[in-house]
């Protein structure tokens, strides 16, 4: 079950402030006009026709979140004040799962519109656990035009990959990221600021996702400073926020040269049967001679990581292994009776006639017994 | 080159830096203190769902369980560390504990099942012992940090979600109740208070169930809970010990509103503890372990301290009179006393007087008594022993009408142990027999029954009772004619006495053809065991729910009408999802199911108490499923609830379906649920 639960401190509460801090009233009152309501096509498989963005320069310059609200078009956003403006979309970066929109309509429309000073929050270090932190977003489309945005607060629960830890999941951005101890993630919640408590941008409120580690719901926020790193024509480049922002267009790899087939490389390991979506990887036979027997890889060993990476099924495993080339040094922690043992395979070309792993339905049939 | 796509941060952490509060500085400082003690978790294996038990309108819940580390606090020296035992609700076939990058195996050694609390020990010494923050020095407001590792590694600090103490002594005085976000993402880890001292366990609750995953529902909600530590520490010998800790009960049932009314018994189950310290019904509890209770809220608070095993002093009043209970010992909410049984099995279809009997186990209470078969049983009745004095008991004489189910009444009026007195017919000669009933778990094995001599009914010549049934396979529907089932009748099964298996057939595996596959499989020991299949089918890709109850019901009332099935042979059978509705049956509609046949499937739903009607199960697993401990785990508990639970291992194969061995098994044990 999800539970949307607001904390919405309201306009013009009364907060007293620490010495040298400001008000939450007053915080709220600076920033919230920073924040456009976002109106695009909607609706379709639930999805909200209906979003947030930071507005980060003088011109009109916002960032959101790389979501479905980017493909229909005819944008249009609501400012603080309540007028509306087309939007445009300039560029949209789904290796950062940001968009970069310029506000647009009649040239006095923007004026003296407030914004986040980005090139200021880049330079700030990230904020580590603990952090005491505000979300202001468009969530549930409470607010229409001139009413400001809602704003919860929270504090920092982590800083660092989500699921994207393991890599193998279905995952909109594979960097670092804020998790927050609030329910900040929300219908049209997405692109939202999330700032510390005196109103400095800290990071776009990501997208409504569940989290494969625990299979509960995450609230996080795409930090200012995100970065990864991508593949491209030169090698690996390492892009950002930032550089959507200067350049105003996408990092744009060539297009990936299909690789002939994913096959993993031949270790010589036959694990146990690919029963259900959780077989543990147990080996169930190690060839003799191949690289895995060459390791001290022996039969009935139960796989537990690789490289670090806890391997909790074999469907896991198999795709951590698509990602080594013959030659590399693969660090794998078997479990033997009750030892943890650490082994190096150096594994081969795949055989001729290998095939893809084949990933099992995750409903099992009956196997035996039905003729 | 595996590590590409990590972001190296190039940015450091904020510590203690800029514009901050104080609050948060002390936050930061708190976190900083404890993080040593708080490790991470891995396990691999283990099932993809767990149950939560049964929900407030009886719904069986399941969830699926997370993949991702999970978080434990040290609590001693020499390598303990406490968790919840949520986290290992789908029994992981391994478990590494992480503490600063370094790797240990772990065991879970002890459990507390009513604070979802389990104890792992690893063979490395663990200096970093949490800090306790004792009850009594925390009070409702004040602010706390619950810890987790799910989102974070052993290397990095954890995971923080800040709130306030919203309550102590929740839940039966069982857990402090915070408004800081308690999910999956910290189940096992710390509540830390501003002095970095840890308050409790965060771990999964609920006021109305008990199970492993009870109160997972309120993940993120502002109602989150922890155990105290200090509560931890007081049991942890008992963990090291490797107990796993349930809760204490008197045996007794309170009478009226467990909100408003007094703590008065209403009943007093025999052979228990309360009845046995010569309590009754209508005795007025007043005090627990010397805390004076004036309702049941406050007795079931005082009564939660304690776990089965533990001894508590009661003072109860009986009119004006108050009576004094010292070191009452409880017992397990389900002591395993198993069902009560003779060791015989009658022969069905028989119009003789009593009941034929058709074979004896051997080493049975009949056996020893010296019953065998061929005997007649004319009468039965519990035996007692009556004060010097009493007048003499009349002599046991045969009831005018006394069969199978006559007798069936007087087995379920008595527990193992207690004695029976029979009268028995052998050769001719009538006598009567006492001896004591012995208790079936099912650890007994299979008895060795011939199929052909299961009925005395002559070949040829119907009776006027006789129905006359389609047979082969037919099909029906509901009242509501919107859901379809199918059936295969032997012939004769409008004669002879049958059996009857409801099929509850895998998500996906419910088509015509599917049920064709199993009719096929099972035709020739249908034939053999006198055993009518009923397949109901299911309209959701999803599988079995628990509202087609009704129409499963409906379909059963329709085979009963239609052919002559035996009412102590009815057996819900299924496989995966299936096997799990089958459980679910059994449980909830009370007395209609004898037994319970799940493939590859753990029961889900155990009830709390052992049921009162004669219910066994058969499970059956591959010694490569991964849910083998999950299911082994099953059997122990159903035996732990009185239940006889026979395994069928099957060697070589993960979760599928029964092999032809594993067919014959069902089918014995099937031919057996109806011994006495």
């Amino acid at each position: 079950m999800r539970l949307h639960f607001l904390t919405l401190v309201l306009f013009g509460g009364v907060v007293s402030g620490l010495p040298g801090q400001e008000s939450l009233s007053q915080v709220f009152n600076n920033t919230y006009p920073k924040v456009v309501k976002i109106y695009g096509a909607g609706g379709i498989r639930g999805l909200a026709g209906y979003g947030t963005g930071v507005v980060i320069s003088a011109d009109g310059l916002v960032l959101t979140v790389n979501n479905h609200l980017m493909d229909g078009g005819d944008l249009v956003a609501h400012l603080h004040d309540g007028t509306r403006v087309p939007v445009k979309v300039l560029a949209r970066e789904p290796e950062l799962d940001t968009a970069l929109l310029k506000l647009g309509g009649a040239k006095q429309a923007l004026d003296d519109l407030p914004y986040f000073d980005f090139e200021e929050a880049y330079k700030k270090p990230i904020a580590g656990p603990g952090v005491s932190v505000l979300a202001f977003s468009n969530a549930f489309q409470i607010a229409t035009r001139e009413e400001p945005v809602s704003i919860m607060q929270g504090n920092i629960a982590s800083y660092g990959r989500l699921f994207g830890r393991i890599g193998i999941f279905d995952i909109p951005f594979s960097g670092n990221v804020y998790v927050v101890d609030a329910i900040t993630n929300n219908p049209g919640a997405a692109g939202g600021a999330l700032t510390d408590r005196n109103g400095q941008l800290l990071g776009l409120v990501g997208r409504e996702v569940r989290n494969e580690l625990t299979n509960t719901w995450v609230n996080y926020a795409i930090p200012v400073q995100a970065q990864v790193d991508v593949r491209g024509p030169n090698g690996m480049s390492r892009i950002g926020i930032m550089d959507l922002v200067r350049k105003k267009e996408s990092y744009r790899p060539a297009p990936k040269v299909e690789k002939p087939v994913d096959v993993e490389p031949y270790t010589g390991i036959r694990l146990v049967s690919n029963l259900i979506d959780r077989t543990p990887p147990f080996i169930e036979e190690v060839f003799p001679g191949s690289p895995a027997a060459i390791a001290g890889i022996k039969p009935d060993d139960l796989i537990v990581y690789v490289d670090g990476i806890p391997v909790p099924s074999i469907n896991t495993y198999r795709e951590l292994l698509l990602r080594y080339k013959p030659g590399d040094k693969i660090r794998v922690d078997v479990r033997r009776r009750d030892q943890l043992v650490g082994l190096d395979i150096t594994p081969l070309k795949a055989l001729e006639g290998s095939k893809p792993p084949f990933r099992i339905p995750l409903i099992t049939q009956p196997s035996g017994g039905r003729p | 080159m595996i590590l590409s796509l990590v972001n190296t941060a190039s940015f450091f952490i904020i510590g203690g830096l800029l514009a901050q509060s104080p609050i948060q500085n002390a936050i930061q400082v708190a976190v900083n203190r404890v993080a040593p003690s708080v490790v991470t978790i891995e396990t691999s294996g283990g099932s993809e769902v767990i149950s939560l038990g049964r929900g407030p309108r009886d719904q069986d819940k399941l969830l699926r369980k997370g993949l991702g580390a999970t978080t434990g606090v040290i609590v001693h020296p020499d390598g303990w560390i406490l968790s919840s035992a949520f986290n290992f609700a789908n029994k992981p076939t391994s478990i590494i504990v992480s503490i600063n990058q370094a790797k240990h195996i772990a065991r879970i050694v002890g459990t507390d099942t009513t604070r979802s609390i389990a104890l792992l020990k690893i063979q490395v010494p663990t200096p970093q012992v949490a800090e306790v923050a004792p009850v009594s020095q925390l009070q409702p407001g004040q602010t706390v940090m619950a810890l987790g590792r799910t989102l974070s590694g052993s290397e990095s600090p954890p995971s923080v979600s800040v709130g306030i103490i919203s309550a102590l002594n929740r839940i039966q005085g069982k857990a402090i109740q915070t408004d800081a976000k308690i999910s999956p993402v910290n189940y096992g880890g710390p509540l830390v208070d501003l002095a970095g001292r840890v308050a409790g366990i965060l771990v999964p609750l609920s006021p109305q169930g008990e199970g492993e995953g009870a109160g997972i529902e309120w993940y993120d909600s502002g109602i989150g809970f922890s155990v105290p530590l200090e509560h931890c520490l007081k049991i942890l010998p008992k963990l090291m010990d490797g107990k796993d800790l349930k809760r204490g009960m008197l045996g007794i049932l309170l009478k009226g509103d467990p909100l408003m009314d007094p703590p008065e018994v209403g009943t007093a189950q025999t052979g228990l503890p309360a009845q046995k310290a010569g309590m009754q019904n209508g005795d007025l509890i007043v005090s627990v372990g010397g805390n004076r209770v004036e309702n049941q809220t406050q007795f079931q608070r005082e009564m939660s301290k304690y776990y089965s095993g533990d001894r508590v002093n009661l003072v109860y009043k009986r009119g004006d009179k108050e009576v004094s209970v010292l070191g009452l010992e409880l017992i397990s909410p389900s002591k395993s006393q198993g069902q009560a049984k003779l060791g015989i099995y009658p022969v069905r279809d028989d119009v003789g007087l009593g009941i034929l009997i058709r074979h004896v186990n051997p080493k049975g209470a009949a056996d020893l008594a010296g019953l065998a078969s061929g005997d007649r049983i004319l009468a039965a009745r519990p035996f007692m022993v009556l004060p010097a004095g009493s007048p003499a008991i009349p002599a046991l004489i045969p009831p005018p009408k006394f069969g199978r189910a006559e007798m069936v009444q007087a087995m379920d009026r008595i527990l193992p142990g207690m004695e029976m007195e029979l009268l028995v017919q052998k050769n001719g000669q009538k006598s009567s027999k006492s001896f004591k009933v012995k208790s079936d778990l099912g650890e007994e094995g299979l008895a060795d029954l011939n199929p052909t001599t299961a009925s005395n009914r002559p070949i040829q010549g119907d009776r006027p009772s006789d129905k006359k049934p389609q047979t082969g396979l037919i099909s029906g529907t509901n009242n509501a004619q919107d859901r379809v089932w199918k059936a295969f009748l032997p012939k004769g099964a409008g004669r002879e006495m049958h059996g009857l298996v409801v099929w509850f057939h895998p998500p996906g595996r419910g088509k015509d053809n599917d049920l064709e596959e199993i009719v096929n499989l099972w035709e020739m020991q249908l034939n053999r065991y006198r055993l009518v299949l009923l397949m109901p089918q299911s309209d959701a890709e999803t599988g079995w729910n628990v509202s087609d109850s009704t129409f499963i019901n409906e379909s059963v009332k329709a085979i009963q009408e239609m052919a002559n099935i035996d009412p102590n042979r009815i057996v819900a059978h299924g496989f995966a999802q299936g096997g799990q509705m089958a459980g679910y049956l059994g449980f909830s509609q009370k007395g209609l199911y004898k037994g319970v046949a799940a493939v590859g499937a753990i029961p889900s739903n155990l009830p709390r108490e052992a049921p009162d009607s004669g219910l066994q199960f058969f499970l059956s697993t591959g010694d490569r499923d991964p849910q083998l401990e999950a299911i082994k785990a099953s059997q122990k508990s159903l035996r732990g609830l009185g239940i006889p639970c026979f395994l069928h291992g099957m060697p070589q194969s993960g979760q599928q379906y029964l092999d032809l061995g594993g067919l014959e098994s069902l089918n014995r044990w099937m031919e057996g649920l109806d011994g006495l």
